[in-house]
């Protein structure tokens, strides 16, 4: 009887002993525990960070891949988010059907071969002191204001000069949404488009050509606020088509150049000196899909 | 002067009129509007930048708050100087500065602002650097 107590003792201490024995092979170290549980809180807060922004609407600035394609106005009350893009030559402006006449900013397709009209006026100013002198002191000497004019009427076409400018379209298909919280006006000719060869800024453009949904298309208001666009109510948000007018009067074209829109930093003295590559308050157009 | 001859001058004559007629001369401009605000704790700001285009009026458009002096200003390349004599506008005054900005060479224009008083509050407007009409005129 002894015996078969002693048996029975040590076979549960040998099923105790493998028991423990397995059980401390499956778990881990107290560092480990510890990594382990870090991850999984760090997990589940990235997630739920995440739903909070996007049910919000905020910025994500952390553990996510930052969306490229979307940038705010410089009230942050308006999101601008660019899906696609498409380059059309002067010499195809005409042909092509996509873009109607009537988005156009002032009403009509652009002739291909327009002609812009130049002033030399540092030739003028230096064949007339007294024009210089007017010119040179905002109008207050030199001359009266209507000698000025009438030297303008007989004189001006002697230093005006006609030419084309090669100039390219560059349309932006694009998602406007009001992130603020109430009614918003916001004029979308704030935008900017910069051109960048290598490191260097080459030429800006305002917006300054098309817009599809424009509500002010007759007359003065047109002419004024064809970019205006009135958002109504929290989280409204605009389909558009916008376009720029690229012109080698101010974007030198003689080579490929990459594009960068935005809206300009307050207080930019001169946009040469600005990489819009280097700014989040700017998207790169040549990253966004290409409809051509 | 031969027949052919004659004819061949008219033709050419009709075909280099017909050329010339066929291109539209665009007057380049920026007269579109964009806003500008002022918060009158400050002695002075400026608008953003915009490009000029033509020797046209700088047009302004003050719509609330306290009123502003206003001078338009020209970018040379390495510093912005006053193009315009400065003027107080009131709100609701549609006015077409004359200023010297691209008979100066100078490619880019804004807006230079003085408050006149003191105060805890925006004065906005609208501007735009061209113009294709006069409205009340501020030399």
């Amino acid at each position: 009887m002894k015996k078969r107590i002693y048996i029975f003792v040590l076979s549960l201490f040998v099923v105790v002993l493998i028991a423990v024995v397995l059980i401390e092979s499956n778990s881990k170290s107290p560092k480990d525990r510890f990594i382990e549980t870090s991850e999984t809180v760090e997990s589940e807060m990235t997630e739920s960070s995440l739903i909070t922004s996007i049910s919000t609407g905020e910025a994500i600035t952390e553990k996510s891949e930052p969306d490229l394609s979307i940038i705010f106005n410089l009230t942050h009350t308006v999101q601008y988010e660019f899906l696609s893009y498409e380059m059309v030559d002067d010499t195809d402006i005409a042909k092509q059907t996509k873009y109607k006449a009537e988005f156009f900013a002032d009403g009509k397709v652009p002739d291909p071969d327009y002609l812009i009209e130049k002033t030399d006026y540092m030739a003028m100013r230096k064949d007339y002191p007294q024009v210089d002198e007017y010119i040179s002191s905002n109008g207050t000497k030199g001359m009266t204001d209507d000698e000025y004019h009438d030297f303008m009427e007989k004189h001006l076409d002697e230093y005006t000069s006609k030419r084309h400018p090669k100039t390219k379209y560059l349309f932006l298909h694009c998602r406007i949404s009001n992130a603020g919280q109430g009614p918003v006006e916001e004029y979308i000719n704030e935008l900017s488009l910069y051109a960048v060869r290598g490191d260097n800024t080459i030429g800006k453009e305002e917006l300054n050509c098309y817009f599809d949904k424009s509500k002010y298309i007759e007359g003065d208001e047109r002419v004024h606020h064809f970019f205006l666009y009135r958002f109504g109510k929290n989280e409204e948000t605009l389909d558009c088509v916008i376009g720029f007018e690229i012109s080698e009067e101010r974007v030198d074209l003689s080579e490929e150049n990459s594009y960068f829109v935005g809206f300009e930093p307050i207080g930019l003295d001169n946009p040469l000196q600005f990489d819009p590559s280097l700014d989040k308050g700017f998207v790169a157009v040549d990253k966004l899909s290409n409809e051509t | 002067m031969n027949k052919t001859l004659k004819t061949v001058l008219i033709v050419t004559a009709l075909v280099s009129s017909g050329l010339a007629g066929a291109y539209t001369t665009v007057n380049a401009a920026n007269v579109k509007d964009t806003p500008y605000g002022f918060y009158n704790t400050n002695l002075e700001g400026n608008t953003t930048s915009r490009i000029k285009e033509n020797a046209t009026k700088v047009y302004i458009h003050p719509i609330s708050g306290p009123e502003l002096k206003y001078t338009v200003q020209g970018y040379n390349g390495t510093q912005w100087n006053n193009r315009s004599s400065t003027h107080q506008l009131s709100n609701g005054t549609q006015a077409s500065f004359t200023n010297f900005v691209y008979e100066n060479g100078d490619p880019t224009a804004r807006l230079h602002l003085k408050r006149t008083q003191y105060a805890y509050t925006t004065s906005y407007g609208e501007w735009s650097p061209d113009s294709t009409q006069n409205y009340t005129i501020y030399n």
